[in-house]
């Protein structure tokens, strides 16, 4: 098997636009998922014994089924009782709600965090429950869980991958259609693994420089 | 397509689904196995003092690491075999989720020794012990209830990570529901089904992961306690 | 001190550095069979060093150590087989500021696990062994505890039993009361001084306790900034010490 370097002029161009795709659905993704963990963690701390437990049962439920599953579950049954969305949107949504789960814990764990004393403070102070939380445990709270949120963006990243199944022309979508039509598969899938090595490994050195910063 | 009542038509699905169930628990069982040893022998290897011992470990780990699990499974699958190495697509699917997970158990493995006491190990030696005694009899039996919560967790990733070999046509759960979509259609009913039957097939891990969270900390004092 | 016998342990010239801080410079000395030595000195001074390095949990950095005649560990010549290094440690047992007890392992489990595993000692004699051991230390009753379920004085003592499992001629012990609440200090002192009158170890004892550096002692050594700086007979040192430097730590630790 000899690796085809001309054909590399054709791929990386084409690699690129995918990886472009792959950056915005995985930054779309990653807002959808810390808005949604916020909002959970949020509603939890002051919800109800019934509300609380309703809200653990998705939150398993989420995390417990695979992603794949669920994306088809959006892609192809959610269309049929409701409006239809483009593959793209259907996929940040799919990737979001999953990831919505895991993050959801860090939020609360991180919530746990700050101390007692600020929320008295804030009592003390005559904040209200909105300032509180806007001007006192939101930014205590970014602080501590950034590094985790980090990484649960490279498992983003990473899981992007699947949108590919849903006719997502991600990174992966390009690879596989180029490879398909032209059976370039060594070179294709190649080029793939060092460019997807790259950007992950460089996402996973700045998540560690963050951590030993923030420390 | 079809006029079967709901009943009817789980009836005629559950065989399908049932054999494909069987086959994700396969594939589990089989990579969770391939994983625990990759991982303990990377895990170890990363700690060996010679960097040429650790080097290629790293190497292995920072590569499955940082890739998707789905692009390695592709890669595994159309690669492989363009240089000679031919591999059925259970294999091949099983050897990407071991290497896969075992990239993480090995970071489990290595931070979890290195968590128990140096004192322990100057013990061992203290009472002349062979490094491979130390390692056995102090050091791991320490190091292992530390590796339990997030062993547990991995499982339940790598339980969900089977349904990705599916779309190299290994007939596992996932697959299954695809083909009878594809058959019958009624897509709501067949991929509900199949959300279900991960869910369940999910929860004696969940019960599990709860059970070793709450543990966490207390595995010495109970010993005696509870006699 | 006469030369007649091998000495138990010797330092020939051990220097031993971190970079460019040099924590023990060109020391040397030697301890004789069933001699009590104890090393006191302000902390940094190198007192642990030393027992660590007769452990082989620290290297010299030059220089070299011997254990009844045969190397231990050598900083400058060729690098020792493990076997040989286990030969010669074989003889030196040595407890810990922490203790470092095995929390998997009951009391026990703790004394009988070197001597099955070290010395192939079948598992009823060193169960025997070890509850006589416990005994000695008075923790017959505590055999089936775990290390969590004792308190700080028992699990040294226990430590104490497991060290003295192994038979050592020499005995290391490494500020073994520091770690402990003031009321249990006693408990674990009374069981190294029984010891001493009833057994013909070498011992060398590093510790802050100037009362217990002094009675347990045939020798004491005073230590600063890695050097020794006084050696003499316990009743000297303490009461009409040669050096100034020594004279102002006693002074220091007696306010």
């Amino acid at each position: 098997m000899n690796f085809d370097l001309n054909s590399i002029n054709v791929i990386l161009p084409l690699l690129l636009q995918g990886l472009k795709v792959t950056v915005i659905a995985s930054t779309g993704a990653v807002i959808v998922a810390i808005a949604l963990g916020l909002l959970i963690a949020i509603v939890r701390r002051s919800a109800g014994r019934a509300l609380r437990l309703a809200i653990d049962t998705v939150v398993t439920v989420v995390r417990s089924t695979p992603l794949l599953v669920q994306l088809y579950l959006l892609f192809y049954v959610l269309p049929l009782y409701g409006p239809a969305m483009s593959p793209m949107t259907t996929g940040i949504l799919g990737l979001g709600i999953h990831y919505c789960a895991y993050l959801s814990e860090v939020f609360r764990a991180g919530i746990d965090a700050v101390p007692k004393g600020q929320w008295e403070a804030a009592i003390a102070l005559q904040f209200n429950r909105l300032q509180t939380w806007r001007r006192l445990i939101i930014p205590q709270v970014v602080r501590i869980v950034l590094p985790q949120v980090g990484n649960y963006f490279i498992s983003i990243y990473k899981h992007s991958s699947l949108l590919a199944t849903i006719t997502v022309v991600e990174i992966l979508g390009t690879t596989l259609n180029y490879a398909g039509e032209t059976f370039r598969y060594f070179e294709a899938f190649t080029l793939l693994g060092i460019i997807y090595f790259i950007v992950g490994f460089s996402l996973s050195r700045t998540v560690g420089y963050l951590e030993r910063r923030l420390a | 397509m079809n006029d079967y009542s709901l009943t009817e038509f789980l009836m005629r699905i559950a065989p399908a689904l049932g054999r494909g169930a069987l086959v994700s628990i396969e594939v589990a069982l089989v990579s969770a196995v391939g994983a625990l040893l990759i991982g303990f022998v990377t895990g170890l290897a990363r700690l060996s003092p010679h960097w040429y011992v650790r080097l290629p470990f790293v190497a292995y780990v920072e590569l499955f690491r940082s890739t998707s699990s789905l692009v390695q499974i592709f890669y595994f699958f159309y690669v492989l075999p363009l240089v000679g190495i031919r591999l059925d697509a259970f294999l091949t699917g099983a050897l990407v989720l071991s290497l896969n997970f075992g990239a993480y158990v090995s970071e489990v493995v290595r931070s979890a020794v290195q968590s128990v006491n140096p004192g322990q190990w100057q013990a061992g030696v203290a009472l002349n012990m062979e490094r491979a005694q130390i390692f056995r009899r102090i050091i791991l039996p320490q190091a292992f209830p530390v590796m339990l919560p997030a062993l547990g967790n991995y499982a339940l990733e790598l339980l969900k990570a089977t349904s990705l070999v599916s779309l190299i046509t290994i007939t596992e759960l996932t697959f299954a529901g695809s083909q009878l979509v594809q058959f019958y259609g009624r897509p709501t009913t067949i991929y509900l089904a199949v959300f279900t039957i991960y869910l369940v097939m999910a929860l004696p891990l969940v019960a599990l992961n709860h059970h070793i969270e709450r543990r966490a900390g207390g595995v010495w004092q109970g010993k005696v306690r509870h006699k | 001190m006469n030369n007649q016998s091998t000495p138990a342990a010797e330092f020939v010239d051990v220097t031993k550095s971190y970079g460019t801080l040099e924590v023990l410079q060109n020391l040397s000395f030697s301890i004789a069979p069933a001699e009590r030595v104890s090393l006191i000195g302000p902390s940094g001074s190198g007192k642990t060093t030393i027992l660590r390095m007769l452990m082989t949990l620290e290297q010299p950095t030059s220089g070299d150590i011997r254990v009844f005649g045969k190397p231990l560990s050598s900083g400058t010549g060729p690098r020792l087989r493990e076997q040989d290094v286990r030969a010669a440690r074989a003889h030196i047992g040595m407890v810990f500021q922490q203790f470092n007890l095995f929390p998997h392992m009951s009391a026990i489990g703790n004394v009988m696990e070197a001597p099955m595993q070290v010395l192939g000692m079948a598992k009823d004699d060193a169960r025997a062994m070890a509850q006589a051991l416990l005994d000695r230390v008075g923790l017959g009753a505590k055999a089936d505890s775990y290390p969590s379920q004792l308190s700080g004085g028992q699990q040294q003592r226990v430590a104490i039993a497991r060290a003295l499992a192994m038979k050592p001629q020499i005995m290391l012990l490494d500020e073994i009361t520091s770690a402990l609440d003031p009321e249990l200090i006693g408990e674990v002192l009374d069981v190294v001084h029984s010891l001493a009158s009833e057994t013909r170890m070498a011992m060398l004892v590093v510790t802050h306790e100037m009362g217990f550096a002094r009675d347990i002692a045939d020798r004491v050594i005073f230590m600063e900034k890695g050097r020794i700086v006084e050696e003499g007979l316990p009743d000297q040192v303490f009461e009409d010490p040669a050096s100034e430097r020594t004279r102002s730590f006693l002074r220091s630790v007696r306010r």
